[in-house]
């Protein structure tokens, strides 16, 4: 699988890409929103993992540009983030319902097994 | 007793955006050792970076601490003449292992004669290493083409010696400072247009410096921005 | 072909073929409008502009013959890049724009634009709470629809009494006198009245107990959003 990685902090996405790499996906690394849009133009990706805290803008800002593209309403994302699940309560649903994020997972509790296990079934779904 | 609870308000925000950033070290260090574990492979873990990021994390705690500490005991402050050129350089040598972790050149620009200004030597170090860590992590976060680059940099101006740390940071004004100032531990990412976290580094930097009777004002050198503080020399000294 | 230039807001994007995409924007002199973007499906084109969702820009463009017209430039004058410094007014900041988006027609309505752009603002403010901002949004929204419930007297006609309690009727856009206790009072009215006035929310939180009263009063202003 092609997976587009969007983290900004660079020492956590390595991490993150080592481990999805051992998996056997292909991993493209981008720290923000525009940059994530470049590279989706640049090669699909087959799912998308996103920290909706990026620099100058917000991740929902690129889920509503990403979705508004045809080719890429159907990619499964995975959103990763720092933010907690009491400061995601009222976003998760419409994330889910509207943008179409299959998954919300909290990073610090998140182990790289469950990322994996997700992005795999994510993947598998779609 | 009005300012003493502004001050607690002031510190309990700080604490927030301090506990929010540390979420970052802490979750790199656990991953990288779990890497190890899930590939079978311990040479994958990378050490240095488990390092860079526990001894960052360190060195916020500290800041917050000594800021916490200087705060509260402003009107007897322990100042003595502090060389602002020389503890910038040494905030450079500090933030060298953790630049090149996150691919940041640093750039020091220190040259020329400097008086010395009355500051309390350990915080400044304390506040220019606060300030820097959280720029480097910025700078590495820009979704930008630029190369990733940081100057330090002190430079005389006609209110005072300014050291300040610039980078390439896209919608930077004075206006979104203020801003965020009001915003940390309020909100969890009150600087967008420099960090993609609580910028924790930033706030305790302020704090310490704003106990020195100095503050983080946005400022630009050599067609970078950043976050710069001014210093008066001293008087006194002249005369030594 | 006459150029034209605008403020404008961009409520959405979508594709047009292989290389162009259509944007739908609220204007303060020609409403709503659909404007291609010629060739912006090659990120590196100038027009592909940025990804935000909560700025203000100015847009110089050409009207079709059709109803989609071509945009010929476009410069972004104001991000109000403190909304998303929080996840929760990002969401409402999205969902208001959806919900704007949904209701506006092509007539030309300075009044929609002026609207969307005050509530960047407002959002933008974060010390503005976020109940306080969707309560006021969805108060224009009726008032703009031509609608304004009796806030005066009862639905028997009878003066509002502040001593007393009353609940909603919906079909009568009146309040109702409760036989027992009532869910609204002297203070849910006043407020309701000051909202209704058109007071901006940075009036409407110097208010004692406005975040409460905005969430007492949303149920109101639903049900009644819900019917127009």
């Amino acid at each position: 699988m092609h997976v587009l990685l969007i983290e900004p902090n660079t020492l956590l996405a390595a991490t993150y890409r080592q481990a999805l790499q051992h998996a056997g996906h292909e991993v493209r690394h981008v720290t923000g929103a525009q940059a994530a849009v470049m590279a989706a133009d640049g090669r699909t990706p087959d799912v998308v993992v996103l920290e909706l805290q990026l620099p100058q803008h917000s991740g929902l800002e690129f889920l509503h540009e990403f979705r508004s593209y045809a080719e890429w309403q159907h990619v499964p994302v995975v959103v990763h983030t720092l933010l907690s699940p009491r400061q995601l309560a009222f976003a998760t649903d419409t994330m889910q319902r509207d943008l179409g994020v299959c998954a919300v997972l909290y990073k610090p509790h998140t182990s790289l097994q469950d990322l994996l296990r997700t992005v795999r079934v994510s993947t598998a779904a779609a | 007793m009005e300012a003493r609870h502004l001050a607690t308000i002031e510190a309990g925000d700080l604490l927030l955006s301090v506990a929010e950033q540390l979420k970052v070290p802490l979750t790199a260090i656990a991953r990288q050792a779990e890497l190890g574990q899930l590939t079978g492979q311990p040479s994958l873990v990378d050490a240095g970076a488990i390092r860079t990021q526990a001894d960052a994390a360190l060195q916020l705690v500290e800041s917050y601490l000594l800021g916490l500490q200087l705060m509260s005991t402003q009107a007897q402050l322990d100042l003595e003449p502090v060389s602002v050129s020389s503890t910038l350089q040494d905030a450079a040598h500090a933030l060298e292992r953790f630049a090149k972790q996150y691919g940041v050149q640093l750039e020091l620009h220190v040259a020329g004669k400097f008086p010395p200004v009355m500051a309390h030597a350990g915080g400044l170090r304390a506040a220019l290493l606060s300030l820097g860590f959280a720029l480097v992590e910025a700078q590495a976060a820009q979704d930008s083409a630029k190369p990733r680059r940081l100057t330090l940099a002190t430079h005389h101006t006609p209110h005072g010696i300014i050291a300040g740390l610039y980078g390439d940071y896209d919608g930077l004004s004075a206006k979104q400072w203020r801003s965020a100032l009001k915003l940390y531990g309020r909100a969890p990412q009150p600087l967008t247009a420099v960090s993609a976290g609580s910028g924790a580094g930033l706030f305790v930097a302020d704090a310490i410096l704003r106990s020195m009777e100095s503050s983080l004002r946005v400022g630009h050198y050599q067609h970078q921005s950043g976050l710069a503080a001014t210093f008066q020399p001293s008087r006194q000294l002249q005369f030594v | 072909m006459n150029q034209l230039v605008t403020e404008a807001i961009v409520l959405g994007r979508t594709d047009y073929g292989e290389a162009d995409r259509i944007l739908t924007l609220l204007t303060p002199h020609y409403g709503k409008l659909s404007l291609m973007a010629k060739g912006v499906r090659r990120i590196k084109s100038k027009l592909a502009g940025g990804i935000e969702l909560f700025s203000v820009s100015t847009i110089t463009f050409v009207q079709g013959r059709g109803s989609v017209g071509t945009l010929v430039s476009s410069r972004l004058v104001t991000y109000y890049g403190n909304i998303v410094s929080n996840l929760d007014r990002t969401m409402l900041g999205y969902e208001l724009i959806k919900q704007l988006n949904k209701i506006t027609e092509d007539e030309p309505e300075e009044a929609y634009f002026d609207l969307l752009h005050h509530t960047f603002k407002v959002l933008n403010e974060v010390h503005i709470p976020l109940p306080l901002i969707r309560f006021w949004f969805n108060v224009q929204i009726i008032r703009l629809g031509g609608h304004s419930p009796n806030l005066h007297t009862d639905d028997e006609g009878h003066p509002l009494d502040a001593s007393k309690t009353y609940n909603f009727n919906l079909e009568h856009m009146a309040f109702t006198a409760a036989a027992g206790t009532g869910r609204y009072h002297a203070n849910h009215i006043k407020f309701l009245r000051l909202a209704f006035d058109g007071h901006p929310p940075e009036r409407l939180m110097a208010i004692a107990g406005s975040e409460q009263l905005a969430e007492s009063c949303a149920a109101i202003t639903t049900d009644m959003l819900r019917n127009f």
